[in-house]
C-alpha cells in the first residue's frame, strides 16, 4: 500500500466511496502514537482502549469539517488529549469530597497493571509523574516521552511556548525531588 | 533531554523506554474494532457514554429542582386558595351586599331560608336564652326583623 500523505487521505475520506478505506489508513497511521499518549494519561490499558476508541469515533464524526488550519496529527492529538482528560474528569465527579483523589486511583491502577513491564526505578518515575498537577503531567509526557517541540505542544494545548517551557522546567524539578525521596 | 540534565541528574540516568505494554495483536485488531464501533453508531445514533453519563446526572438534578418547584407552587396555591374570599376588604363585602340586596326580595329570602333550614335540633334551650336576653335588654323583636 502506497504511503498516503494527509492531504490525500483527507481527500479520500471526503469521497463517500473511499471514506472507510481512508479512515482505516488514518487509524493505522496514527493509532500507536495516540494510544501511548493516552495511555500515559489514564495509565490502565483498558481505560486507554476505551479512550482511543472514543477518540477515533470523534475523529470520524468531525473529519469532514476539519479545515486543515493545523496539521492532521496536531488535530488528532488534541482530540485524544481532550478525551483522556474528560475520562479523568468522571473520576473527579464521583468523589465530591476528595478522600480518594484521581492520582490515588491512577497510582493503584499503575501498581496493579498487568501490562506494566518496567522495573522499580521506572515505577518510581511513573509515580513521580502522577504526583504532578494534570497540565504539568501532560506537558512533561509530551516533552519527555514524545519529544514534541514546544511550538507543536502550544498548538495542541493552546498555551504559549514560554508557559510550556516554564511548566516543563517545574515538572522536572518536582520529579527530581520525588525521585530523591525514594 | 539536555534541557533537563542540569536540573535533574536522577532523571537523566533513567532509561527513557516505554514501561507499558499491550495485549498481543492489539494494534492489528484495533482498526477493525473502531470501524465496527462506528458502524454500530451509524445504526443506533451517536453514543457518547461519558458525556451521556454527565448529562444524565445534570438532567436528574434539573428534574428534581423542577419537581420541587412544581410541588411548592401547587402547595402554595392549595394553602392560599381557601382564603381567597378573606382577601376581600370589608368595604368590598359591604358594596357587594348592598348591590345584590336590592335584587333579593324578602319573600325570596324567606323561601331561601326555608329551603336551607338547619336540620332539626333541640334549640329549645337556646331559644329560651335568646328570649330571655331580648326581654332583659328590652329589645323589640320587630325592629330586629326590620333590620334583617
Amino acid at each position: 500500500m502506497a504511503k498516503n500523505n494527509d492531504k490525500e487521505l483527507l481527500s479520500l475520506f471526503r469521497d463517500e466511496n473511499t471514506r472507510h478505506h481512508a479512515f482505516n489508513i488514518i487509524i493505522r497511521k496514527y493509532q500507536e502514537r495516540l494510544y501511548w499518549h493516552v495511555r500515559r494519561i489514564v495509565i490502565s490499558h483498558d481505560d486507554a482502549d476505551d479512550v482511543i476508541q472514543n477518540t477515533f469515533i470523534r475523529v470520524w464524526n468531525g473529519l469532514e469539517e476539519f479545515r486543515e488550519a493545523s496539521k492532521l496529527y496536531t488535530w488528532l492529538y488534541r482530540i485524544a488529549t481532550n478525551e483522556a482528560l474528560s475520562f479523568l474528569k468522571q473520576y473527579r465527579k464521583k468523589f465530591i469530597i476528595p478522600i480518594v483523589t484521581v492520582e490515588n486511583i491512577l497510582e493503584n491502577s499503575l501498581e496493579s497493571d498487568s501490562f506494566f513491564n518496567g522495573d522499580e526505578i521506572q515505577m518510581n518515575l511513573q509515580k513521580a509523574i502522577l504526583s504532578l498537577p494534570e497540565k504539568q503531567r501532560l506537558v512533561f509526557n509530551m516533552k519527555y516521552f514524545d519529544e514534541m517541540k514546544y511550538e507543536e505542544m502550544a498548538k495542541i494545548l493552546n498555551t504559549s511556548v514560554g508557559a510550556l517551557k516554564a511548566s516543563y522546567h517545574h515538572a522536572v524539578k518536582k520529579i527530581e525531588k520525588k525521585l530523591g525521596e525514594g | 533531554m539536555d534541557e533537563s540534565s542540569n536540573i535533574s541528574p536522577r532523571l537523566t540516568k533513567i532509561k527513557r523506554g516505554n514501561p507499558y505494554s499491550v495485549p498481543e495483536n492489539y494494534f492489528e485488531e484495533l482498526p477493525g474494532r473502531i470501524l465496527e464501533a462506528i458502524h454500530v453508531q451509524k445504526e443506533t445514533g451517536p453514543v457518547k457514554p461519558f458525556i451521556f453519563r454527565a448529562i444524565r446526572l445534570q438532567l436528574a438534578v434539573a428534574a428534581s429542582i423542577i419537581a420541587f418547584a412544581v410541588i411548592g407552587y401547587f402547595g402554595y396555591k392549595l394553602i392560599h386558595s381557601d382564603n381567597s374570599a378573606s382577601g376581600l376588604t370589608s368595604g368590598e363585602i359591604a358594596e357587594y351586599v348592598e348591590y345584590y340586596s336590592s335584587e333579593i326580595e324578602e319573600d325570596m329570602f324567606i323561601e331561601m331560608l326555608e329551603e336551607n333550614k338547619l336540620p332539626e335540633a333541640d334549640y329549645s334551650d337556646l331559644s329560651d336564652e335568646i328570649i330571655t336576653y331580648l326581654v332583659d335588654e328590652n329589645i323589640d323583636y320587630q325592629s330586629i326583623v326590620e333590620q334583617l
